[in-house]
Protein backbone atom coordinates (compact mmCIF):
# COMPACT_ATOMS: atom_id res chain seq x y z
CA UNK A 1 0.00 0.00 0.00
CA UNK A 2 1.18 3.70 -0.73
CA UNK A 3 1.23 6.38 2.02
CA UNK A 4 0.24 9.60 0.12
CA UNK A 5 1.11 12.22 2.18
CA UNK A 6 3.14 15.04 1.63
CA UNK A 7 4.59 17.53 4.14
CA UNK A 8 7.05 19.38 1.73
CA UNK A 9 6.26 23.51 2.13
CA UNK A 10 6.09 23.61 -1.54
CA UNK A 11 4.33 20.50 -2.52
CA UNK A 12 4.75 19.36 -6.25
CA UNK A 13 1.77 19.34 -7.82
CA UNK A 14 0.32 16.35 -9.86
CA UNK A 15 -0.58 17.12 -13.24
CA UNK A 16 -2.36 13.55 -13.63
CA UNK A 17 -5.46 14.75 -13.44
CA UNK A 18 -5.33 17.34 -16.18
CA UNK A 19 -2.99 14.83 -18.47
CA UNK A 20 -5.88 11.98 -18.04
CA UNK A 21 -8.72 14.69 -18.60
CA UNK A 22 -6.93 16.15 -22.13
CA UNK A 23 -6.16 12.51 -22.54
CA UNK A 24 -9.73 11.82 -22.53
CA UNK A 25 -10.83 14.67 -24.00
CA UNK A 26 -8.35 14.21 -26.90
CA UNK A 27 -9.60 10.85 -27.11
CA UNK A 28 -13.12 11.96 -27.60
CA UNK A 29 -11.90 14.46 -30.31
CA UNK A 30 -10.23 11.84 -32.37
CA UNK A 31 -13.57 9.87 -32.17
CA UNK A 32 -15.14 12.64 -33.30
CA UNK A 33 -12.50 13.78 -35.72
CA UNK A 34 -12.17 10.36 -37.63
CA UNK A 35 -16.69 9.61 -37.16
CA UNK A 36 -16.77 13.12 -39.23
CA UNK A 37 -13.98 12.31 -41.55
CA UNK A 38 -15.62 8.93 -41.95
CA UNK A 39 -18.96 10.49 -43.00
CA UNK A 40 -17.08 13.47 -44.79
CA UNK A 41 -15.20 10.49 -47.13
CA UNK A 42 -18.52 8.79 -47.83
CA UNK A 43 -19.74 11.51 -48.73
CA UNK A 44 -17.41 12.65 -51.18
CA UNK A 45 -17.59 8.92 -52.69
CA UNK A 46 -21.10 9.00 -53.28
CA UNK A 47 -20.32 12.71 -54.86
CA UNK A 48 -17.81 11.54 -57.09
CA UNK A 49 -19.54 8.21 -58.08
CA UNK A 50 -23.36 10.38 -58.86
CA UNK A 51 -20.74 13.29 -60.76
CA UNK A 52 -19.45 9.98 -62.56
CA UNK A 53 -23.17 8.79 -63.36
CA UNK A 54 -24.33 11.88 -64.09
CA UNK A 55 -21.03 12.56 -66.64
CA UNK A 56 -22.40 9.05 -67.69
CA UNK A 57 -25.54 10.20 -68.96
CA UNK A 58 -24.95 13.61 -70.09
CA UNK A 59 -21.97 11.64 -72.66
CA UNK A 60 -25.05 9.03 -73.68
CA UNK A 61 -27.33 11.66 -73.80
CA UNK A 62 -24.89 13.76 -76.04
CA UNK A 63 -24.27 10.66 -78.09
CA UNK A 64 -27.84 10.06 -78.52
CA UNK A 65 -28.76 14.20 -79.54
CA UNK A 66 -25.36 13.28 -82.57
CA UNK A 67 -27.25 10.13 -83.74
CA UNK A 68 -30.68 11.60 -83.52
CA UNK A 69 -28.76 14.90 -85.89
CA UNK A 70 -27.23 12.60 -87.98
CA UNK A 71 -30.93 10.56 -88.49
CA UNK A 72 -32.89 14.09 -88.99
CA UNK A 73 -30.13 15.15 -91.76
CA UNK A 74 -30.54 11.63 -93.43
CA UNK A 75 -34.49 11.86 -93.55
CA UNK A 76 -34.51 15.58 -94.46
CA UNK A 77 -32.12 14.36 -97.42
CA UNK A 78 -34.54 14.98 -100.89
CA UNK A 79 -34.64 11.04 -101.33
CA UNK A 80 -35.21 9.85 -98.58
CA UNK A 81 -38.20 12.25 -97.94
CA UNK A 82 -39.65 11.07 -101.07
CA UNK A 83 -38.94 7.37 -99.87
CA UNK A 84 -40.57 8.21 -96.77
CA UNK A 85 -44.03 9.57 -98.36
CA UNK A 86 -43.38 6.58 -100.64
CA UNK A 87 -43.36 4.54 -96.84
CA UNK A 88 -46.34 6.30 -95.94
CA UNK A 89 -48.35 6.13 -98.78
CA UNK A 90 -47.88 2.20 -98.76
CA UNK A 91 -48.25 2.31 -94.66
CA UNK A 92 -51.72 4.08 -94.88
CA UNK A 93 -52.44 1.42 -97.78
CA UNK A 94 -51.44 -1.42 -95.79
CA UNK A 95 -53.81 -0.05 -92.86
CA UNK A 96 -56.81 0.62 -95.22
CA UNK A 97 -56.13 -2.87 -96.19
CA UNK A 98 -56.51 -4.58 -92.98
CA UNK A 99 -59.38 -3.38 -92.65
CA UNK A 100 -62.43 -5.16 -93.44
CA UNK A 101 -64.46 -2.91 -95.10
CA UNK A 102 -67.29 -5.48 -96.79
CA UNK A 103 -68.10 -6.51 -92.57
CA UNK A 104 -68.02 -2.69 -91.94
CA UNK A 105 -70.37 -1.92 -94.44
CA UNK A 106 -72.80 -4.78 -93.39
CA UNK A 107 -72.28 -3.47 -90.63
CA UNK A 108 -73.52 -0.10 -91.51
CA UNK A 109 -75.93 -1.26 -93.17
CA UNK A 110 -78.07 -2.87 -90.30
CA UNK A 111 -77.04 0.62 -88.07
CA UNK A 112 -78.05 3.22 -90.39
CA UNK A 113 -81.54 4.21 -89.86
CA UNK A 114 -83.62 5.10 -93.22
CA UNK A 115 -83.59 8.71 -94.38
CA UNK A 116 -79.29 9.11 -94.22
CA UNK A 117 -76.61 8.09 -96.36
CA UNK A 118 -73.02 7.93 -95.90
CA UNK A 119 -71.22 11.08 -97.76
CA UNK A 120 -67.20 9.92 -96.20
CA UNK A 121 -65.88 7.08 -94.16
CA UNK A 122 -62.26 8.03 -93.05
CA UNK A 123 -60.87 4.59 -90.67
CA UNK A 124 -58.29 4.67 -89.13
CA UNK A 125 -56.12 1.68 -87.39
CA UNK A 126 -54.17 3.10 -84.20
CA UNK A 127 -52.67 0.74 -82.09
CA UNK A 128 -55.44 -2.09 -83.16
CA UNK A 129 -58.44 0.40 -83.00
CA UNK A 130 -59.94 1.70 -85.71
CA UNK A 131 -61.66 4.62 -85.09
CA UNK A 132 -63.59 5.85 -87.91
CA UNK A 133 -64.46 9.26 -88.87
CA UNK A 134 -68.15 9.60 -90.88
CA UNK A 135 -69.95 12.49 -92.86
CA UNK A 136 -73.51 11.42 -92.95
CA UNK A 137 -75.95 13.61 -94.89
CA UNK A 138 -79.71 13.28 -92.92
CA UNK A 139 -82.95 13.95 -94.34
CA UNK A 140 -83.85 15.97 -91.33
CA UNK A 141 -82.76 16.61 -87.84
CA UNK A 142 -85.35 13.38 -86.74
CA UNK A 143 -83.30 11.96 -88.80
CA UNK A 144 -79.79 12.81 -87.51
CA UNK A 145 -81.15 12.24 -84.04
CA UNK A 146 -82.08 8.20 -85.10
CA UNK A 147 -78.87 8.03 -86.88
CA UNK A 148 -76.98 9.21 -83.92
CA UNK A 149 -79.25 6.87 -81.23
CA UNK A 150 -78.74 4.12 -83.93
CA UNK A 151 -75.03 4.00 -83.58
CA UNK A 152 -74.85 5.17 -79.63
CA UNK A 153 -76.99 1.66 -79.80
CA UNK A 154 -74.96 -0.15 -81.87
CA UNK A 155 -73.44 -3.72 -81.16
CA UNK A 156 -69.97 -2.72 -83.88
CA UNK A 157 -69.46 0.70 -83.02
CA UNK A 158 -68.90 2.13 -80.14
CA UNK A 159 -67.50 5.71 -78.40
CA UNK A 160 -69.78 7.67 -80.35
CA UNK A 161 -68.26 11.28 -80.65
CA UNK A 162 -70.40 14.03 -82.28
CA UNK A 163 -68.03 16.52 -84.00
CA UNK A 164 -70.00 18.95 -85.80
CA UNK A 165 -73.72 19.28 -87.88
CA UNK A 166 -74.85 21.73 -90.18
CA UNK A 167 -78.00 22.18 -92.25
CA UNK A 168 -78.28 23.78 -95.90
CA UNK A 169 -81.36 25.09 -97.71
CA UNK A 170 -79.10 25.36 -100.84
CA UNK A 171 -80.50 22.87 -103.24
CA UNK A 172 -78.68 19.77 -104.36
CA UNK A 173 -76.98 19.70 -100.85
CA UNK A 174 -77.97 17.36 -97.59
CA UNK A 175 -80.65 19.72 -95.61
CA UNK A 176 -78.41 18.07 -92.34
CA UNK A 177 -75.06 16.97 -92.69
CA UNK A 178 -73.36 15.10 -89.43
CA UNK A 179 -69.76 14.91 -88.64
CA UNK A 180 -69.35 12.15 -85.86
CA UNK A 181 -66.39 9.75 -85.00
CA UNK A 182 -67.03 5.98 -83.28
CA UNK A 183 -64.60 3.18 -82.69
CA UNK A 184 -65.30 0.02 -84.72
CA UNK A 185 -65.32 -2.75 -82.84
CA UNK A 186 -65.03 -5.68 -86.00
CA UNK A 187 -62.15 -5.53 -87.66
CA UNK B 1 -25.13 10.86 4.15
CA UNK B 2 -26.08 12.42 0.82
CA UNK B 3 -26.71 11.04 -2.27
CA UNK B 4 -22.93 12.46 -4.08
CA UNK B 5 -21.17 10.67 -1.29
CA UNK B 6 -23.77 7.68 -1.69
CA UNK B 7 -22.91 7.62 -5.29
CA UNK B 8 -18.91 8.03 -5.13
CA UNK B 9 -18.91 4.84 -2.30
CA UNK B 10 -20.85 2.76 -4.84
CA UNK B 11 -18.51 4.05 -7.97
CA UNK B 12 -15.65 3.42 -5.43
CA UNK B 13 -16.25 -0.55 -5.22
CA UNK B 14 -15.41 -0.90 -8.92
CA UNK B 15 -11.95 -2.06 -8.77
CA UNK B 16 -10.70 -0.48 -12.17
CA UNK B 17 -12.13 3.01 -10.97
CA UNK B 18 -10.33 2.60 -7.72
CA UNK B 19 -7.32 1.58 -9.53
CA UNK B 20 -7.53 5.00 -11.36
CA UNK B 21 -8.37 6.71 -8.41
CA UNK B 22 -5.13 5.54 -6.99
CA UNK B 23 -2.98 6.21 -9.91
CA UNK B 24 -4.64 10.03 -10.50
CA UNK B 25 -3.85 10.71 -6.10
CA UNK B 26 -0.35 9.40 -6.65
CA UNK B 27 2.00 11.30 -5.04
CA UNK B 28 4.36 13.14 -7.69
CA UNK B 29 7.70 10.71 -8.13
CA UNK B 30 10.58 12.88 -8.60
CA UNK B 31 13.84 12.17 -10.35
CA UNK B 32 15.85 11.92 -6.72
CA UNK B 33 15.42 11.19 -3.96
CA UNK B 34 16.90 11.24 -0.64
CA UNK B 35 16.47 9.95 2.49
CA UNK B 36 18.57 11.76 6.09
CA UNK B 37 18.70 9.40 8.83
CA UNK B 38 20.59 9.40 12.17
CA UNK B 39 23.59 8.40 10.62
CA UNK B 40 23.68 8.89 7.23
CA UNK B 41 22.36 10.54 3.70
CA UNK B 42 21.35 8.42 1.06
CA UNK B 43 20.14 9.61 -2.46
CA UNK B 44 19.16 7.92 -5.33
CA UNK B 45 18.50 9.03 -8.80
CA UNK B 46 15.74 7.39 -10.68
CA UNK B 47 15.17 6.66 -14.77
CA UNK B 48 11.69 8.22 -16.13
CA UNK B 49 10.56 4.72 -16.28
CA UNK B 50 11.27 4.56 -12.49
CA UNK B 51 14.44 2.19 -12.58
CA UNK B 52 17.52 2.79 -9.98
CA UNK B 53 19.93 5.45 -12.15
CA UNK B 54 22.44 5.73 -9.66
CA UNK B 55 22.79 6.12 -5.85
CA UNK B 56 24.77 7.29 -3.27
CA UNK B 57 25.46 6.85 0.48
CA UNK B 58 27.15 9.32 2.59
CA UNK B 59 28.17 8.80 6.24
CA UNK B 60 27.23 11.93 9.24
CA UNK B 61 28.98 12.25 12.43
CA UNK B 62 27.42 10.64 15.28
CA UNK B 63 25.34 13.33 17.22
CA UNK B 64 24.93 15.60 13.86
CA UNK B 65 21.47 15.26 13.31
CA UNK B 66 18.80 14.36 16.76
CA UNK B 67 15.34 13.79 14.99
CA UNK B 68 12.25 15.26 16.82
CA UNK B 69 9.08 16.74 15.96
CA UNK B 70 9.51 19.67 18.42
CA UNK B 71 13.42 20.88 18.76
CA UNK B 72 15.69 22.15 16.00
CA UNK B 73 17.31 18.83 14.39
CA UNK B 74 20.34 19.62 12.22
CA UNK B 75 22.63 19.79 15.36
CA UNK B 76 25.95 20.12 13.03
CA UNK B 77 24.36 21.66 10.25
CA UNK B 78 27.70 21.95 8.30
CA UNK B 79 28.38 18.15 8.15
CA UNK B 80 24.86 17.39 7.36
CA UNK B 81 25.05 20.09 4.34
CA UNK B 82 28.38 18.52 3.12
CA UNK B 83 26.64 14.94 2.71
CA UNK B 84 23.99 16.28 1.44
CA UNK B 85 25.94 18.05 -1.06
CA UNK B 86 28.55 14.95 -1.39
CA UNK B 87 25.66 13.06 -2.42
CA UNK B 88 23.65 15.34 -4.86
CA UNK B 89 27.07 15.94 -6.81
CA UNK B 90 27.67 12.07 -6.74
CA UNK B 91 24.08 12.02 -8.14
CA UNK B 92 24.50 14.72 -10.28
CA UNK B 93 21.25 16.28 -8.64
CA UNK B 94 20.99 19.92 -9.70
CA UNK B 95 17.91 22.42 -10.19
CA UNK B 96 15.71 19.53 -9.95
CA UNK B 97 12.57 18.24 -8.30
CA UNK B 98 13.38 15.67 -5.26
CA UNK B 99 11.76 13.74 -2.99
CA UNK B 100 13.14 14.09 0.76
CA UNK B 101 12.72 11.01 3.52
CA UNK B 102 12.54 12.30 6.99
CA UNK B 103 13.57 10.85 10.36
CA UNK B 104 10.10 9.12 11.71
CA UNK B 105 10.07 11.50 15.05
CA UNK B 106 9.72 14.42 12.65
CA UNK B 107 6.19 13.51 11.00
CA UNK B 108 3.60 12.74 13.70
CA UNK B 109 1.16 10.24 11.97
CA UNK B 110 -2.52 9.15 13.22
CA UNK B 111 -4.68 7.27 11.65
CA UNK B 112 -8.52 8.49 12.69
CA UNK B 113 -12.12 7.39 12.15
CA UNK B 114 -14.96 10.04 11.35
CA UNK B 115 -18.46 9.49 10.99
CA UNK B 116 -18.62 12.28 8.11
CA UNK B 117 -15.50 13.74 6.73
CA UNK B 118 -15.69 16.68 4.39
CA UNK B 119 -14.75 15.94 1.01
CA UNK B 120 -12.98 19.24 -0.01
CA UNK B 121 -9.23 19.78 1.20
CA UNK B 122 -10.07 23.90 2.29
CA UNK B 123 -12.80 22.49 4.61
CA UNK B 124 -10.86 19.34 6.12
CA UNK B 125 -7.61 20.79 7.15
CA UNK B 126 -8.85 23.00 9.49
CA UNK B 127 -10.92 20.04 11.19
CA UNK B 128 -7.50 17.98 11.25
CA UNK B 129 -5.72 21.25 12.81
CA UNK B 130 -8.67 21.78 15.53
CA UNK B 131 -8.95 17.93 16.50
CA UNK B 132 -5.11 17.45 16.19
CA UNK B 133 -4.58 20.36 18.64
CA UNK B 134 -3.81 18.41 21.61
CA UNK B 135 -2.27 15.97 20.39
CA UNK B 136 0.67 17.08 18.79
CA UNK B 137 2.93 19.43 21.54
CA UNK B 138 3.68 22.10 19.45
CA UNK B 139 1.24 24.89 18.16
CA UNK B 140 -0.91 23.30 15.27
CA UNK B 141 -0.87 26.96 13.48
CA UNK B 142 2.53 26.73 12.61
CA UNK B 143 2.58 23.27 11.34
CA UNK B 144 2.56 21.45 7.82
CA UNK B 145 -0.52 19.09 7.52
CA UNK B 146 -1.06 16.13 4.85
CA UNK B 147 -4.06 13.64 5.24
CA UNK B 148 -5.10 10.68 2.78
CA UNK B 149 -8.46 9.19 2.88
CA UNK B 150 -8.95 5.04 3.04
CA UNK B 151 -11.14 2.49 3.26
CA UNK B 152 -13.22 2.83 6.32
CA UNK B 153 -13.43 -0.58 8.45
CA UNK B 154 -17.36 0.21 8.73
CA UNK B 155 -19.35 3.21 8.04
CA UNK B 156 -18.03 6.61 7.66
CA UNK B 157 -14.35 7.51 7.00
CA UNK B 158 -10.95 6.66 8.29
CA UNK B 159 -8.38 9.05 7.97
CA UNK B 160 -4.01 8.51 7.83
CA UNK B 161 -2.96 12.19 8.93
CA UNK B 162 1.05 13.52 8.50
CA UNK B 163 1.76 16.79 10.60
CA UNK B 164 4.92 18.04 11.23
CA UNK B 165 6.50 21.53 12.73
CA UNK B 166 6.62 23.72 9.90
CA UNK B 167 10.36 24.99 11.02
CA UNK B 168 11.49 21.77 11.48
CA UNK B 169 10.42 20.71 7.91
CA UNK B 170 12.25 24.44 7.10
CA UNK B 171 15.40 23.32 8.24
CA UNK B 172 15.65 19.85 6.58
CA UNK B 173 14.28 21.57 3.25
CA UNK B 174 17.09 24.38 3.55
CA UNK B 175 19.82 21.81 3.15
CA UNK B 176 18.95 20.45 -0.49
CA UNK B 177 17.56 24.82 -0.89
CA UNK B 178 21.11 25.79 -1.96
CA UNK B 179 21.93 22.84 -4.50
CA UNK B 180 18.99 24.59 -6.26
CA UNK B 181 17.15 21.08 -5.45
CA UNK B 182 13.23 21.91 -5.17
CA UNK B 183 12.04 19.82 -2.46
CA UNK B 184 8.70 18.64 -3.66
CA UNK B 185 7.72 15.39 -1.84
CA UNK B 186 8.70 15.40 1.88
CA UNK B 187 7.53 12.16 3.88
CA UNK B 188 9.20 10.33 6.47
CA UNK B 189 11.50 7.15 5.72
CA UNK B 190 8.55 4.33 7.42
CA UNK B 191 5.68 5.61 5.70
CA UNK B 192 7.66 5.54 2.18
CA UNK B 193 8.69 1.93 3.44
CA UNK B 194 5.08 0.56 3.81
CA UNK B 195 4.97 0.29 0.62
CA UNK B 196 7.23 -2.66 0.88
CA UNK B 197 4.40 -4.42 3.09
CA UNK B 198 2.65 -7.80 1.79
CA UNK B 199 -0.94 -6.36 2.81
CA UNK B 200 -2.65 -8.94 1.86
CA UNK B 201 -3.19 -10.54 5.33
CA UNK B 202 -2.93 -8.26 8.58
CA UNK B 203 0.84 -7.24 8.56
CA UNK B 204 2.94 -5.63 11.49
CA UNK B 205 5.94 -3.60 10.69
CA UNK B 206 8.89 -2.48 13.51
CA UNK B 207 11.61 -0.39 11.98
CA UNK B 208 14.09 0.94 14.00
CA UNK B 209 16.44 3.63 13.13
CA UNK B 210 18.52 4.88 15.32
CA UNK B 211 16.79 5.02 18.90
CA UNK B 212 13.07 5.71 17.33
CA UNK B 213 10.95 2.64 16.78
CA UNK B 214 8.28 3.11 14.20
CA UNK B 215 5.62 0.32 14.41
CA UNK B 216 2.84 0.15 11.80
CA UNK B 217 -0.06 -2.44 11.03
CA UNK B 218 -1.38 -2.56 7.70
CA UNK B 219 -3.91 -4.32 5.93
CA UNK B 220 -5.65 -4.89 3.06
CA UNK B 221 -4.74 -1.42 1.30
CA UNK B 222 -5.60 0.56 4.78
CA UNK B 223 -3.00 1.72 7.14
CA UNK B 224 -4.72 0.26 10.59
CA UNK B 225 -2.31 1.72 12.84
CA UNK B 226 1.19 3.44 13.48
CA UNK B 227 2.80 4.70 16.73
CA UNK B 228 6.60 6.16 16.62
CA UNK B 229 8.18 5.79 19.83
CA UNK B 230 11.80 6.13 21.46
CA UNK B 231 13.79 3.69 22.77
CA UNK B 232 16.10 3.92 25.65
CA UNK B 233 19.02 2.90 23.68
CA UNK B 234 20.00 2.44 20.30
CA UNK B 235 19.72 0.18 17.40
CA UNK B 236 23.12 -1.60 18.55
CA UNK B 237 21.73 -2.15 21.97
CA UNK B 238 18.49 -2.80 21.24
CA UNK B 239 16.87 -5.86 23.21
CA UNK B 240 13.82 -8.05 22.02
CA UNK B 241 12.40 -7.50 25.57
CA UNK B 242 12.20 -3.72 24.56
CA UNK B 243 10.96 -3.99 21.71
CA UNK B 244 8.20 -5.77 22.09
CA UNK B 245 7.24 -3.66 25.25
CA UNK B 246 7.36 -1.02 22.54
CA UNK B 247 5.33 -2.87 20.05
CA UNK B 248 2.69 -4.90 21.92
CA UNK B 249 0.38 -1.44 22.85
CA UNK B 250 -0.03 -1.02 18.77
CA UNK B 251 -0.95 -4.55 18.44
CA UNK B 252 -3.09 -5.24 21.28
CA UNK B 253 -4.72 -1.85 19.85
CA UNK B 254 -5.66 -3.70 16.69
CA UNK B 255 -6.54 -7.25 18.17
CA UNK B 256 -9.05 -5.41 19.94
CA UNK B 257 -10.31 -3.28 17.46
CA UNK B 258 -10.23 -5.25 14.22
CA UNK B 259 -11.09 -8.27 16.17
CA UNK B 260 -8.18 -10.43 14.58
CA UNK B 261 -4.69 -11.04 15.27
CA UNK B 262 -0.97 -10.03 13.61
CA UNK B 263 -0.40 -12.80 10.76
CA UNK B 264 3.15 -11.49 9.67
CA UNK B 265 5.70 -9.66 11.23
CA UNK B 266 8.17 -7.47 9.27
CA UNK B 267 11.29 -5.86 10.99
CA UNK B 268 13.94 -3.45 9.80
CA UNK B 269 16.78 -1.66 10.62
CA UNK B 270 18.46 -4.25 13.23
CA UNK B 271 20.55 -5.61 10.33
CA UNK B 272 22.78 -8.85 11.64
CA UNK B 273 21.14 -9.14 15.33
CA UNK B 274 17.64 -9.63 13.24
CA UNK B 275 17.81 -13.18 14.04
CA UNK B 276 18.02 -12.60 18.48
CA UNK B 277 14.44 -11.20 17.65
CA UNK B 278 12.83 -13.71 15.73
CA UNK B 279 12.07 -16.25 18.02
CA UNK B 280 10.60 -13.93 20.89
CA UNK B 281 8.58 -12.16 17.99
CA UNK B 282 6.88 -15.16 16.75
CA UNK B 283 6.32 -16.74 20.14
CA UNK B 284 4.72 -13.39 21.05
CA UNK B 285 2.56 -12.89 18.00
CA UNK B 286 2.37 -17.07 16.59
CA UNK B 287 3.01 -16.13 13.28
CA UNK B 288 6.15 -15.54 10.82
CA UNK B 289 8.56 -13.21 11.71
CA UNK B 290 11.08 -11.47 8.67
CA UNK B 291 13.45 -9.26 7.58
CA UNK B 292 11.46 -6.43 5.91
CA UNK B 293 13.60 -6.82 2.82
CA UNK B 294 14.29 -10.13 2.53
CA UNK B 295 10.42 -10.54 2.53
CA UNK B 296 10.00 -8.20 -0.12
CA UNK B 297 12.68 -9.77 -2.24
CA UNK B 298 11.83 -13.26 -1.72
CA UNK B 299 7.91 -12.15 -3.20
CA UNK B 300 9.51 -10.25 -5.83
CA UNK B 301 7.97 -7.25 -5.14
CA UNK B 302 11.37 -5.15 -5.51
CA UNK B 303 13.47 -5.53 -8.85
CA UNK B 304 16.73 -6.39 -9.36
CA UNK B 305 17.72 -2.52 -9.84
CA UNK B 306 16.74 -2.02 -5.89
CA UNK B 307 18.70 -4.85 -5.11
CA UNK B 308 22.38 -2.64 -4.43
CA UNK B 309 19.36 -0.25 -2.22
CA UNK B 310 18.61 -3.55 -0.40
CA UNK B 311 21.56 -4.49 0.31
CA UNK B 312 22.42 -1.44 2.34
CA UNK B 313 19.11 -1.57 3.86
CA UNK B 314 18.07 1.37 2.77
CA UNK B 315 14.73 0.60 3.10
CA UNK B 316 13.17 3.82 3.15
CA UNK B 317 14.18 4.34 -0.81
CA UNK B 318 13.49 0.83 -1.76
CA UNK B 319 9.64 1.70 -0.83
CA UNK B 320 10.20 4.95 -2.73
CA UNK B 321 10.61 3.05 -5.45
CA UNK B 322 7.43 1.65 -5.38
CA UNK B 323 5.53 4.62 -4.26
CA UNK B 324 5.71 4.93 -8.28
CA UNK B 325 1.93 4.97 -9.26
Amino acid sequence: MNIRLNLATKPILSHRTFLAGAALLGLLVGFLFLGLGWRYYSLRKADTQLRARTQELQSEMARLQVQRADLDRFFAKPENVALADRASFISSVIQARSINWTQMFMDLEQTLPPGVHVVRIEPKLEKGIVSVKFVIGAANQEAELKLLKAFEESKSFSRVELTSEHASTQPGTDPVTVEFTAVYSTV
Amino acid sequence: MTNAIAYQEGIFKSDLVRRVTRWLEATPHPPVALEISVNRVAGVRFHRSGKLDGFAIENIPAGSLVPSAIETNLANPAAIKSAVSSVCSRLGAKDEDAALLLPDPVIRVFVQHFDDFPRSSAEAIPMLRWKLKKSVPFEVDETLLSFMRQAPRADGVDVVTGIARLRIIREYESLVDVLSLRPGVVLSSTLAAITLLDDKRPTLLARVSGTSLTTAIVREGVLAGYRCTELPTHAGEVTPQMLLEEVYPLAAYYQDTWQEGIQAVRVAGLGLRLPEFVRPLEDEFKCEVRSLLSAALSDGRIGDDARSLADRELDGLVGWMLHRG
